[in-house]
């Protein structure tokens, strides 16, 4: 560590480029931390700056890997607000010390309860939901209606799946250890297991487009990905989806599974009421319409409009489970997946 | 460093025995093929052409001898990803041959990566190949042929056992280059260690496990920089420097050794780069010029900084290794250039772990972590390795008795370091700088968890694009990189071919 | 009369854009003949070997071997092909290979039981027995010579190139070398070139010394014409 010692000075002098913690001219800003690497993203935040006047300042990476920064910074922080994609992250982050409790009356109307954390640590944004996408030509819509459905003989030889590796497939097992514990949730991530198409490799866009060549027949994808490509412009995608189609599976008696893209005010936050003023505008009538239009997401703001080309594929009815939770079985899932001999 | 070889130590790791009984064996074994795989095929491929372009004269050799560096320009994980896209099992070429045949072809797995990793990475076992075959073998390879070997029995019975030492050096490289890739292993379903590493701590949250694997890794590394150490001793390499008197190849051989090496550049270089131009000009909106340009500037920025402050650091250190000969020294700058083969997140949370540590520890009213210095300090630690190895090599190369007579003339150790032996390592100052830009312009988790707030590089830009599977907007700052490492990549290759002859 | 064993005749070569090394060499060498050349440094004895073993190519002239072409203007034998053996000065020893593994190199056609049994009679032949399985490294200069010579002559040549063969090795052990050399070579009825800087290696070797100056012979002589001159004169050359 020698070598960093010698760098003290040169290091000082760079300070901290955007975050310069002026206190004594409080600076009509907000620092955020952000998993979300989205064009509508950056769109938002000029939109808000614009009515505001209050300038975001960006640092974009993965959850874990903010998560371990905004952990070691400490009380120094400069982050202000988290925004992540899944509930589970934000979970963690609540559990680490690394966010604070806000009460705004503007969130708690426009944030269905099971999307926000109860005390007000965090607040969904948006909503992905794990759907079933098949082939119109060989399946028959009934065939998918529960996630358990996949896991039937039939079945063998026709699914499409990322790998355990992806987060969104760990959430979804991760909910099912919350409703139906282990033993259940292992006997379906072995059966899915079993009746792969392939080794799971590949993005999630690629399952689709696999389901489209037929190499199998139903792909089990994260909703906005659909929308994407349900909307794209290049030729090979529009191609493709001429052959897919949208079920929305339930899990047993509850609905189908969703994960949030949300944030967090940071507990070291220099500049709160912007963060909080951050946040509302997120989940403000126009920014809800951007991410449902945009990005294909489903908006948590009751009343606002999902994106057409997901809206006829039918009505998404969310499953309500406590979010938290997918944090919390978050590892269990992975341990499961292990077991199962997903890759 | 430090932190990431002492922290696993006293981290709790609650779920290690998970770990180490249902994900380390496959994950290790997957590492191994793969590592086994790539590391076989780039020296096959590295090697051939070295040879051909060393010892024979043939159409295009001229053209082919720097063209065939080309490929390193292509960070792995962006040639991975095109290479998905044209021969995945819906990429575009795949395509048309199912429509044509009803064949599919599926290039995402495990032997699929293993090419097209190959082809990316070999030039790090074809250019010192190459300078050993054309100017250090002349005479030995003469004998050969007045004791009636041919071609063939040349290159393998003398060339190759003799450039053994350069090929090894070469291949650990290529195997520490595949050790520490994410993206394109995760994107083509291959469990390997630095996934494992991956799995353990955001999968699991369990950080311990996944320093752990780390650790793992490192001994791997070690392990093969035991096997090149080895490789050299007991071989004292020829070093007569005559250039090597090229045999002109005629007919159906000289056409062979033209389409070999053409089918090398073309699928480890023009293939990728075309599809990315023809992706770059093709999509349906320019407003994102703008942002690669700033990211462009950005990434020139860090990799000039980064180069500079590298370079420092492995001066101090080649300098204590000439004048403070302890055996504590080699430790030390073995040690110190492990990093190349660590993931760059796994570094990256090391150097955040210290930095973290020090702003506590000193009061600071602001956190070093989002500085551009912590970001080009971890970049030295990542990329020491890269940068002491062209130093030494060349510090070594200088007698001792110049340093001898110096000293005898008075001058202190300092003084005999910069004014004998500086200068003459200038050649090797600026490879080794060329070399650390190259890498810091195509690195990636670095920058993405270490940059201050609103700072994109072009590869910060390409993963973005590519984490939402907007690939084709991915195209054009991956073009970018490639420009940008294309000069300093062929400023390498001259400088290689002079001293070739 | 037989034919001579070797006919060089108006042998050329000029670096590519530089000046001519060789201007026109010719001269003929009869069975079992050992021929010295001398010359100062630059005035191309190692070229001459080198166009003779075709490791450089002349550009002109016309190379007979035993009588077969080994070139001319339209013909040109590979280096690999000619039945001539080349000692390197330096040796070039493979230093990967053991001293077994150096003189059996060129024996790869051989069968394997008769390779081992040749390179077992070499070893013998040149003195070396018991140090087969050394590597070049561990051998002194003079063991390293004989090495390099034993593996040429392993092959049997019908000529054996020598390109200042004794140079790095001390006065006593030059002389002992020497002398086995030309046991052997006499033994085999191998010819040779040989070429030195040294006069007294072309006094005990030669038995036709000729002087190179400037790309040409300008003399060819017996040995003996030479030896009284320069018992004459002992303080040139």
């Amino acid at each position: 560590m020698r070598p960093l010692l010698l760098l003290l000075p040169f290091l000082s002098a760079c300070g901290t480029p955007g975050a310069a913690p002026t206190d004594d001219t409080p600076a009509k800003e907000v620092n955020v931390y952000s998993h979300r690497h989205y064009d509508t993203d950056a769109q938002l935040f000029k939109a808000f700056t614009a009515a505001t006047g209050i300038r975001v300042n960006l640092v974009m990476a993965d959850d874990d890997e903010v998560l371990t920064r905004m952990e070691q910074e400490g009380a120094n922080s400069p982050c202000d607000l988290l925004i992540t994609s899944d509930a589970g992250r934000l979970g963690q982050a609540r559990m680490r010390g690394l966010l604070q409790p806000i009460r705004s009356a503007e969130l708690e109307r426009n944030i269905p309860p099971f999307l926000r954390d109860p005390d007000g640590h965090w607040f969904g944004l948006t909503m992905r939901a794990r759907v079933f996408v098949y082939n119109k030509n060989k399946v028959r819509p009934e065939q998918l209606t529960d996630y358990n459905d996949l896991v039937r003989p039939e079945w063998k030889g026709r699914v499409l799946v990322r790998s355990a590796e992806n987060l969104y497939n760990q959430s979804l097992l991760a909910a099912m250890v919350a409703h139906f514990g282990t033993e259940t949730a292992l006997a379906w991530a072995t059966g899915i297991t079993v009746n792969m198409a392939r080794t799971p490799k590949g993005s999630d866009t690629d399952q689709l487009l696999a389901v489209a060549e037929g190499i199998g027949d139903v792909a089990i994808a994260n909703s906005y990905y659909v929308g994407k490509l349900m909307s794209s412009s290049e030729p090979e995608k529009a191609k493709a989806r001429e052959n897919l189609a949208v079920a929305f599976p339930h899990m047993g008696p509850y609905g189908t599974h969703v994960n949030v893209s949300g944030a967090g005010v940071a507990k070291s936050a220099k500049h709160l009421a912007e963060a909080i003023a951050l946040l509302e505008f997120l989940v403000g009538e126009e920014a809800q319409r951007l991410f449902a239009e945009g990005n294909k997401e489903y908006p948590v703001r009751p009343g606002v409009a999902v994106a057409d080309v997901l809206q006829r594929f039918g009505e998404l009815t969310p499953d309500t489970l406590d979010l938290a939770q997918l944090g919390l079985n978050n590892a269990t899932a992975v341990k499961l997946f292990d077991k199962a001999g997903w890759r | 460093m430090v932190v990431v070889v002492t922290a696993p130590f006293h981290a709790p790791a609650p779920e290690w025995s998970h770990v180490y009984r249902d994900v380390l064996p496959m994950h290790l074994l997957e590492t191994i093929l793969l590592l086994g795989g790539t590391v076989l095929l780039t020296v096959v491929i590295g090697v051939l052409s070295a040879w051909l372009v060393a010892a024979y004269s043939f159409p295009l050799r001229g053209a082919m001898r720097w063209m065939l560096v080309l490929p390193l320009a292509l960070p792995t994980y962006i040639s991975a990803y095109t290479y998905a896209s044209l021969f995945g099992a819906t990429g575009t070429i795949s395509l048309w041959v199912h429509d044509l045949s009803g064949f599919r072809p599926d290039i995402v797995g495990l032997p699929g990566l293993i090419v097209v990793m190959a082809l990316v990475l070999f030039p790090y076992v074809y250019l010192p190949a190459r300078a050993v075959f054309a100017s250090g073998l002349r005479e030995q390879l003469e004998a050969a042929r007045m004791l009636g070997a041919r071609g063939s029995r040349r290159f393998l019975r003398v060339a190759v056992p003799l450039a053994r030492p350069a090929i090894v050096g070469g291949a650990v490289l290529v195997a520490m280059e595949t050790l520490n890739d994410y993206g394109a292993v995760k994107y083509y379903g291959i469990r390997t260690l630095t996934t494992a590493v991956f799995r353990s701590w955001t999968g699991l949250s369990d950080l311990g496990s996944a320093l752990r694997v780390a650790i793992l890794l490192l001994l791997l590394v070690v392990l093969l920089l035991w096997w090149e150490r080895r490789s050299r001793i007991h071989r004292q390499q020829a070093t007569d420097a005559v250039p090597m008197v090229r045999q002109r190849l005629t007919g159906k051989r000289a056409a062979l050794a033209t389409i070999w090496c053409l089918l090398v550049l073309v699928s480890g270089f023009l293939l990728p780069a075309g599809k990315l131009l023809l992706d770059a000009f093709t999509i349906d909106r320019t407003d994102t010029w703008a942002i690669d340009l700033i990211a462009l500037r950005n990434t020139l920025g860090i990799a000039t900084g980064a180069a500079f402050l590298t370079l420092l650091i492995a001066l101090f250190l080649v300098f204590i290794l000439r004048h403070e000969r302890k055996s504590w020294t080699h430790g030390l700058v073995r040690a110190a250039t492990l990093g190349y083969a660590v993931p760059g997140a796994v570094i990256a949370v090391g150097v955040m772990t210290a930095a973290g540590t020090i702003d506590r520890q000193a009061g600071l009213s602001f956190t070093l972590i989002g500085t551009i210095g912590l970001l080009l300090y971890a970049f030295t630690v990542r990329f020491l390795a890269v940068a002491v190895q062209p130093l030494q090599g060349s510090l070594t190369r200088q007698h001792s008795n110049v340093d001898d007579a110096a000293r005898m003339l008075g001058a202190s150790p300092g003084r005999i370091f910069l004014r004998v032996n500086l200068p003459q390592l200038r050649p090797a100052i600026l490879a080794a700088a060329m070399l650390v830009a190259i890498d810091v312009v195509k690195e990636l988790p670095l920058t993405l968890i270490l940059r201050p707030f609103n700072f994109n590089t072009l590869s910060t830009r390409v993963f973005e694009m590519a984490r939402i599977e907007q690939l084709r907007e991915a195209a054009a700052p991956a073009l970018l990189i490639v420009l940008c490492v294309l000069p300093p990549l062929l400023f390498l290759d001259r400088q290689l071919a002079r001293s070739e002859g | 009369m037989s034919h001579p064993l070797l006919s060089v005749s108006d042998l050329h070569f000029a670096h590519t854009g530089g000046k001519a090394v060789l201007s026109g060499v010719s001269f003929t060498m009869p069975v079992n003949e050992v021929l010295v050349v001398v010359g100062a440094s630059g005035s191309g004895k190692t070229t001459l070997l080198r166009c003779i073993a075709g490791l450089d190519l002349a550009q002109r002239g016309r190379v007979v071997l035993d009588g077969a072409l080994l070139q001319d203007e339209a013909e040109f034998m590979a280096p690999e092909e000619r039945p001539v053996g080349m000692v390197f000065q330096g040796h070039a020893l493979f230093p990967h290979l053991t001293v077994k593994g150096n003189i059996g190199f060129g024996l790869y056609r051989v069968p394997k039981a008769e390779r081992v049994k040749r390179v077992a009679d070499e070893l013998a032949s040149v003195g070396l027995n018991g140090l087969g399985d050394r590597y070049p490294h561990q051998l002194s200069g003079g063991q390293q010579q004989r090495v390099a010579i034993a593996r040429s002559l392993v092959l049997r040549p019908r000529l054996l190139l020598m390109d200042e063969p004794f140079s790095d090795l001390d006065r006593r052990t030059r002389q002992q070398v020497r002398t086995e050399v030309l046991q052997i070579l006499r033994a085999h009825g191998t010819g040779a070139i040989v070429v030195t800087h040294d006069r007294e290696d072309a006094y005990h070797l030669a038995d036709r010394i000729a002087e190179l100056d400037q790309g040409r012979f300008v003399r060819i002589a017996p040995a003996e014409d030479l030896r009284k001159e320069w018992a004459q004169h002992p303080l040139q050359g």
